[in-house]
Formats: structure tokens, sequence, C-alpha cells
């Protein structure tokens, strides 16, 4: 029974085994070290096989072919009638039955990688697609940390890098400190979004407007897509790329130069940066307080994202490994460790989003902040807000947005019996866990009475891929906007509260005070019925009642004692 | 179905054997941390040891370090460890020089002004956590009202901070 690591990329899938120490790719697709996650599903032609790698490739017939499925994982989306998860287990099957093959052995276990980025619900969808394929999931790690234990193995290095992971259809950059054997991830940060896919789109966008083609067919586009990929890569050697594309019966040659190629991927590099810089601030680090960043991804290999990353980090930039197969390696060498229980090599990653519920006034209650350490076990306490209410309902977001229903939903459940009492008495406490796979469980229990809600988030999406890459465009330009807003809410909520109070015990406060207590409750008020004004603004003014009020609040509340005792049982009631 | 105990109740100084003080050393204290990351981790736990059980125990860990390691989060712990609550509002004296903060802020129309304004609170907050460093032990009050402030500037600052972030 072996045991191997799997890159299950969104362009290439890569498979590799721990053989005397030293990790080795298993070759695939017609010797090769890559296999393109690619699959055909022209069944009656092909007598009922489903085509995977380069065979679906070659066959070249795009109408019935699926490209990049990695970024529908975790989505409701359908292709000829398959779901992704199941597009996904075709290609991981295939892998698996090729390498068994080779190795004359068969496959138990693996450790596959995933962007560090992906959601739980992408997670959940990866791993669903390997028990698909008849392969029991060790772990799931992030892509960027493979790449770095297989460099740190290798270099037998120790000090803090980052991994620069720029591939087909995603980015990732974390920062990483390697001590003997341990890999700590101090920060992370990508966009599932964004890859060597974009630059080929934008490619084919240039030379479809500079001969005005307007009519084009899904399979011409998908053919002239591959070819503006190849000419990408080509590009790389040559300073002038020329190609033929036939689209609706006609020939274009299409044009692609190095000026061209750098004025066309300039925008997504700089992106990348703007990302990394972000990590960087995370970890509170700056560039030259770093050993070296690790370029890992088929795109690390353009020059022109090379010399950018130069420029832009101004440390050493480590080149050498070979970027397609360094993540494959990683996951060999983990899948190992943890079948022997190695203690040589150890892991600590961390959550790649903040996870939180939603809060009353549609607001997020931050509870496991992004880039705390796996595994994690959060608690918060919370109440209900009407008397004798017997159920609360969570929904549970990942994101790092300021209100809900902007992040993505991961699961909504409902907490129920809880006996009748007054409001804000029943405890329920709502743990969240996130384990070693970065996968959350989500658990809420009524402390008085114990019952309780297990929740195991299952991939239950939802959103389609277009909402998901706005819901990660906006995050970003929105948060300014976010933070006011969810100030805004929360401070108007403590303003009501604080309202209904002060007016409870105004007739106990003397005059001239009594008179600057309730203007400040009117000018209060005002500011908490228009929606325009600053959560700034309302909480200076509760601080300036507050104020006032506090130099009375003993007297009054022990005067009110003194006239109405709270009787204990009551409040057990 | 497991639950956590209460770990806001956990001494966090004593639980990595360190003396109860805010002046740490956080290099030794990221190697305690890694040692026992070695021992206790799912992954390295053998034996007996389940790995569920290994879970909790090193998310406590975690938990442990993350609010040990943040020079902000640790003041805040200190005074839970030394049974002195946390206060939620700014104190008066200095609330009036606060709260005039963001209205300062606004009022710079300047990019460069602006960062300068920035950088002087930064500098505020080294001089702060310096001046926490060398408190005595026994002046909580004042650790209390440090802290207080500690936490309001650095609120304001990653406010500020992640809207020129997103402005570009
Ligand atoms: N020699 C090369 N020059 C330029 N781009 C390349 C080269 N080799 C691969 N790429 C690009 O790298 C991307 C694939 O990277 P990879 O890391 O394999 O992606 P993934 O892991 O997402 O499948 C594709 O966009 C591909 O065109």
């Amino acid at each position: 029974m072996l045991t191997v690591g799997i890159d299950l990329g969104t362009t290439t899938t890569v498979i590799a085994i721990m053989k005397n120490g030293i990790p080795q790719t298993i070759p695939i697709d017609s010797g090769r070290k890559t296999t393109p996650s690619v699959v055909n599903y022209s069944k009656i032609e092909n007598n009922n096989e489903i085509l995977i790698g380069r065979k679906a490739l070659s066959k070249m017939d795009y109408a019935h072919t699926v490209f990049s499925i990695k970024r529908n994982m975790g989505s409701n989306n359908k292709f000829f009638e398959k779901s992704p998860e199941e597009i996904s287990a075709e290609i991981l099957s295939y892998v698996k039955k090729i390498a068994e093959q080779k190795l004359e052995e068969s496959i138990e276990s693996a450790v596959i990688t995933v962007p560090a980025h992906f959601s739980d619900i992408q997670r959940t969808a990866t791993k669903r697609a390997a028990s698909l394929a008849g392969i029991k999931v060790l772990r799931l790690i992030n892509e960027p940390t493979s790449a770095a234990i297989a460099f740190g193995l290798a270099e037998k290095a120790n000090g803090v890098y980052a991994v620069y992971d720029f591939g087909g259809g995603t980015f990732d950059f974390s920062i990483l400190r390697l001590v003997d054997g341990i890999f700590q991830v101090l920060a992370t940060g990508g966009d599932n979004y964004l890859g060597g896919d974009d630059i080929d789109n934008a490619i084919l966008e240039y030379n479809v407007n500079q001969y005005d083609i307007v009519k084009i067919t899904e399979s011409e586009k998908l053919r002239a897509k591959l070819l503006a990929k190849t000419m990408k890569e080509q590009c790389n050697l040559e300073k002038l790329v020329e190609k033929e594309c036939v689209i609706g019966g006609k020939t274009y040659l299409f044009r692609l130069s190095s000026e061209l190629l750098w004025n066309l991927s300039e925008k997504y590099i700089k992106k990348t940066f703007k990302i990394a810089d972000q990590v960087f601030s995370d970890a509170k680090l700056s560039h030259n307080q770093i050993d070296g960043v690790l370029m890992v991804g088929g795109m690390t290999k353009m020059q022109v994202v090379k010399e950018a990353a130069k420029d832009h980090f101004k440390t050493r930039i480590f080149d050498n490994i070979d970027p397609e197969e360094v993540v494959a390696f990683g996951a060999a060498i983990q899948a190992d460790s943890i079948v022997n229980k190695n203690r040589n090599t150890l892991l600590i990653d961390v959550v790649p989003l903040t996870l939180g519920i939603e809060t009353f006034g549609g607001g997020v209650d931050k509870i496991i902040h992004r880039n705390t350490p796996i595994p994690t076990v959060q608690t918060r306490e919370y109440t209900t807000y009407s008397d004798n209410q017997t159920g609360i309902k969570f929904h549970v977001v990942q994101g790092e947005r300021a209100l809900a229903k902007d992040c993505r939903s991961i699961a909504k459940f409902e907490l129920k019996g809880i006996p009748p009492a007054v409001r804000g008495t029943p405890k329920v406490e709502v743990r969240f866990s996130v384990d070693v796979n970065g996968l959350l469980n989500v658990s809420a229990r009524e402390k008085n009475t114990g019952i309780e809600q297990n929740i195991v988030v299952e991939p239950s999406a939802g959103l389609t891929e277009d909402e998901m890459i706005s819901m990660l465009e906006n995050a970003l330009k929105n948060i300014t906007q976010d933070k006011e807003r969810s100030a805004y809410i929360s401070a108007k909520m403590a303003a009501e509260r604080q309202i209904s109070f002060w007016e409870s015990i105004i007739n106990d406060i003397p005059e001239p005070e009594q008179k600057r207590v309730e203007n400040g409750i009117m000018r209060l008020k005002e500011y908490i019925s228009n929606d325009r004004s600053e959560s700034r603004d309302i909480l200076n003014t509760i601080n300036y009642i507050d104020d006032i009020v506090g130099h009375f609040l003993d007297e009054i509340i022990s005067k009110r004692l003194s006239k109405n005792p709270i009787k204990i049982d009551e409040v057990k009631k | 179905m497991y639950h956590t105990q209460d770990m806001s109740d956990k001494n966090y100084f004593e639980f990595f054997g360190l003396p109860i003080s805010y002046n740490l050393d956080e290099t030794s204290l990221m190697y305690i941390y890694l040692e026992r990351q070695r021992k206790e981790h799912p992954d390295s736990c053998t034996g007996d040891c389940v790995s569920f059980f290994a879970d909790n125990s090193v998310a406590e860990l975690n938990t442990a370090y993350q609010t040990l390691m943040d020079p902000i989060n640790r003041a805040e712990h200190y005074l839970k460890v030394r049974r002195v609550s946390i206060l939620d509002q700014l104190p008066s004296d200095f609330a009036e020089e606060m709260f005039n903060m963001h209205q300062k802020y606004d009022s710079i129309k300047n990019e460069s002004e602006k960062e300068k304004f920035l950088e002087s609170l930064r500098n505020k907050m080294k001089d702060i956590l310096s001046l926490l460093h060398n408190l005595k032990e026994d002046d909580l009050e004042k650790f209390r009202k440090y802290t207080c402030l500690l936490r309001f500037i650095n609120s304001f600052l990653e406010k500020v901070e992640l809207n020129a972030y997103s402005r570009d």
C-alpha cells in the first residue's frame, strides 16, 4: 500500500512519491512529469471511454472538453451533467491508475494540495473528489507551504522565506519561518481567480480586437485560447511570435511581441505584488527582513515575471527549483512524514480567510481571524434578543468584508429548543474549530440545558463562478466603506440600547445635568435616524452623555435597589 | 461531544513556563512554542495519543502563543492574569485628545502631512510600549490605562492603513 503526494492543478496535475528519502514525480502521460488537467467527454466516438490529459487535448474536440475545472470547485455548476468534484475525480483516478501500473503496487492514500486561499467549501469539494477516486486523503495542504517544504528539505534552509506561487488559475503568496524541519506559516494571501489564464485571455482579446472579429464560436474560442497560451510560453524565448488562427472559416495571423506581452500582463503582475505586500504587512515584516523568495508555479517561468519580482522584492530570488514539480514534492514529503509519524518535519499552517458569524445588524462577528495557526478552537457566547425566544439562527460566513452579505456563505443552522426565558438570559456557546486540513467544524450549545447542534460544513455553495469572482474583486475595494458601515451599525445599536437606559433614569438626574443629557439624547437620535451620519459622531455623543450620567449612576442604582431589591428566584427563572 | 474549557481563565505565562511579567523574550517564546509543537502536534504524536485530543491541545498552544506574541494582546492577558479588568472606555484624561485624533487626521489634506501624522502615532505607540515595559509590576492602574490607549490607537491605525490599501 503506497502513499503519494498529488498537486491537482488548474492546468496541470502532478503526482509524486518518496523513494529512499527523496521525492520523485511519477511520469503519467506519455512519460511526462505533468498531466494536463483536461477531460474529454465525447463518449460515443471514444467507445464510452473518457479521455484525460494529453489524449484529451490531442483529440481537439473542444466542444466536449473540460478545461480548468479547478476554477469551479465548490460551485454547483455542471459540465456535461457532471459536477466539478466528479470531473476532478476523473483526473485523480486516471493518475492513480497509471501510477499504480508503473509502481506495480496499489495507492491507498495521498496528501493533496490546494491553493492557500481555497475556502472551506472548495477544500471540502476537493476532499470529496479524492474519495470519489478511491483515494484516502491523509491531509489537504496549501500549495505554497508544500513548495516550501520541498525547498527547505532540499536546501536544508533555516530562516524566513516567502513563496510566490503563480499558476494557471490561482495566485498565492505565503511567508514562512523554517527552523530545523519545522515549517511555520506566518501569513498568507492570494486570489483564486488570478493566473496565467487571465493573460491568455488578454492575448486572445487583443488579437480578436485587432481584426475586428465579432463572431466566434465557443469551441473556436477554446482553441484560440490554447493558441494564445502556447504563444505566451514561446514568447519567453522569442521576441516575436506569429501563429495562424482559423475563425469562422477565415485565417488570421495572431501576433505577440515581448513588449506587447509585458503590456498585457503588467496589470496582473502588479496585482500579485499588491497581494504580496499585504502579506508582508500581516506578518509585520519588510522585504529586507526575509532571506529570499521562492518562485513556484508555471507562470514564474516567464522572464517578465521573474524580472518584475526581482525589482519589486529586492531580495534573493530562488528560481532554480522546477516550479511545476515542487508542489507535488512537498506533498509527497508530507505524506511520508504523516504515515511514518516522522518528527523531523512538521508543518504549522494558518487559516487563510477570516471565519465569522452574521450579527443581528448584518455585520460579521469575526471569530477566527485570518493567519491564525491551525488547528484552532475559538468559542463565543451569544444570547436571545427577545423574550421567550426558543431558537437562534446562525449564519457562518468566510471572508474579509465587514458585512455578512458580502462574505462567502458557508453554512446556516438553527439551535432549537432553548427553554423560554427573559431575553439575554440563555447562554449559547458557539464553538468554531479548524482542523489541520483547514476544514471547519461548528457547534453550538445552550449552556444551561446542554442542547447542542453540531455541523460539519458541507459544500453547499449555491454561488456561481461569476458571483464568486465579483465577491473577491469587491473585497478590497470596499474595505473603506465596509468598515465604516459596520462600525455605524454597531454604534447605532449601542446608541439605541443606551438611549432606552438613559430615558429610564433621566428623572433621577438633577438639573442642570438633566437638561444636558436630554439635549445629548436628542442629538444622538438625530444621528441614528440619519443613515449618512458617521459612527464616530455617535460614539462621541454616547461618551459625552455617559460621562455626565456616570457621576450619578451609583447613587441612582443604589437608590433604586433599596426601593425594589432583586429577588434571587426571579433572576433564576 | 467535547467542549473546550474556558481558555480565558488560563494563565499563558505559566502555560509556557515563563515568569508572569509583561517583559518576555520573544525569541525564547518562539523556540519553546516550536519545541512543544514538535512534541504535541497531531502529526507527530504516536501510540496512545489520539489525534483528536492532540488537535485540541495544540489549538490551545496556538492560542496561547498568539496571545503572548502580540504586544497588545499580551498586555490585556497580563492584566487578566493580574485580575484587573480591561478598560473598555478611554480614561477621561485621554478621551479628548483621542477623539480629536480622527478630526485632526481628516482635516489634513496633504498626503505627506497625513503620513507624518500617522508616523507620529506609530511613534507614540512605541513610546507607550516602552513605558509598559518599564512600568513597575504593581503599577497596574497605569498599565491598564496605557493598554487601553494602545488598543485605541492601534485600531485607528489599522483602519487608516486598510483604507489606504484599498484606495489604489
Ligand atoms: N515556459 C513557460 N513560459 C511561460 N509560461 C508558462 C511556461 N510554462 C508554463 N507556463 C504557464 O504557467 C501556467 C500553468 O502553471 P501551473 O503552475 O502548472 O498551474 P496550475 O498549478 O494552476 O495548474 C499556465 O498559464 C502556463 O501557460
